[in-house]
């Protein structure tokens, strides 16, 4: 056991835990913040994709050590009223069907817009490959991803 | 039918076999190889290893100026199709993570491991596909 501090959405949570822990166990038991989900556990299916020092990651498999003391944000980080552009295109689009890898694949679109603003479908594609939905909503992320670019864009021209 | 027209269809028709039977498959060329498996490394690598093959210290090996992956191409293209798994060390830090294998065809196998092997630094002889086929 150790004693870490992780920095999850701007706030410090020091935790007593094992250091090869998984970050996502870390993230869900231990501070209770459960909107990230648990889907293969190897990093094959995204459902537990997090944002570590800014890069989208899989935090099924990196042990909390690794992440101690970054800045680390999960869904409930980008807003506390779903006002985050890409949640107002998932809601617009309807995007969620069963919903369970959807916070996965909004931190990935979140990451993916940061540093793309205006994607391309290829763009898109190539970003979300890595996250599987098996209710199949891919269309409707890419029209969502699409929505969000036009809403950041909209905000960034009105400031 | 006149003759001439028949002599027109039976040598439009043979043209048009002897192109599909005797195309050669296209050459390998390592260029396009490279590029084609940047793709495949954005999708099924970057999440791990990240976009500079700087991989994670402790948790994700670097692929980019890495001495383990450098120093055994065939090594690699194993670890591509089956997975790697149990503590290796890279760069002098030690690593047990576990990867899954990666479900590719052999073309895809040697296209995205030409670009790790080239790319960031490193610098390493071409795999071809027959490489990843002998090694399933």
């Amino acid at each position: 056991m150790a004693s870490l501090t992780l920095k999850i959405n701007n706030k410090n949570h020091t935790v007593d835990v094992d250091p090869k822990m998984p970050l996502l166990w870390a993230i869900r038991d231990v501070v209770g913040l459960t909107g990230t989900k648990y889907g293969c556990g190897i990093a094959q299916c995204g459902a537990c994709t997090v944002h570590l020092g800014g890069t989208p990651v899989r935090s099924c498999s990196i042990p909390v050590s690794a992440a101690a003391n970054k800045d680390i944000v999960t869904i409930e980080g980008l807003s506390s009223d779903n006002s985050h552009p890409v949640q107002q295109a998932w809601i617009a689009e309807q995007v969620p069907q069963c919903g369970y890898c959807q916070s996965g694949q909004i931190m990935a679109a979140t990451a993916l817009l940061k540093k793309t603003p205006n994607p391309t479908d290829k763009d898109i594609d190539m970003a979300m490959q890595g996250h599987i939905c098996r209710c199949g909503t891919y269309p409707r992320i890419r029209k969502a991803i699409k929505a969000a670019s036009q809403l950041m864009n909209q905000k960034a021209s009105i400031k | 039918m006149r003759l001439n027209h028949y002599i027109t269809i039976v040598t439009i028709a043979a043209t048009g076999f002897s192109l599909v039977a005797f195309q050669q498959k296209p050459k390998f060329d390592l260029k396009t190889s490279i590029a084609r498996g940047k793709e495949i490394y954005t999708v099924q690598c970057m999440s791990c290893h990240m976009e500079q093959g700087e991989g994670m210290e402790g948790v994700f090996p670097p692929l980019a100026k890495s001495d383990y992956l450098m120093a055994d191409k065939k090594r690699s293209i194993q670890q591509v199709l089956h997975g790697v798994s149990g503590e290796i060390k890279v760069n002098g830090v030690t690593y047990n993570g576990e990867m899954a294998a990666i479900d590719l065809t052999d073309e895809e196998v040697s296209d995205v491991l030409n670009y790790v092997r080239n790319s960031w630094g490193n610098k390493g002889d071409a795999v071809k596909p027959e490489e990843a086929k002998a090694a399933r």
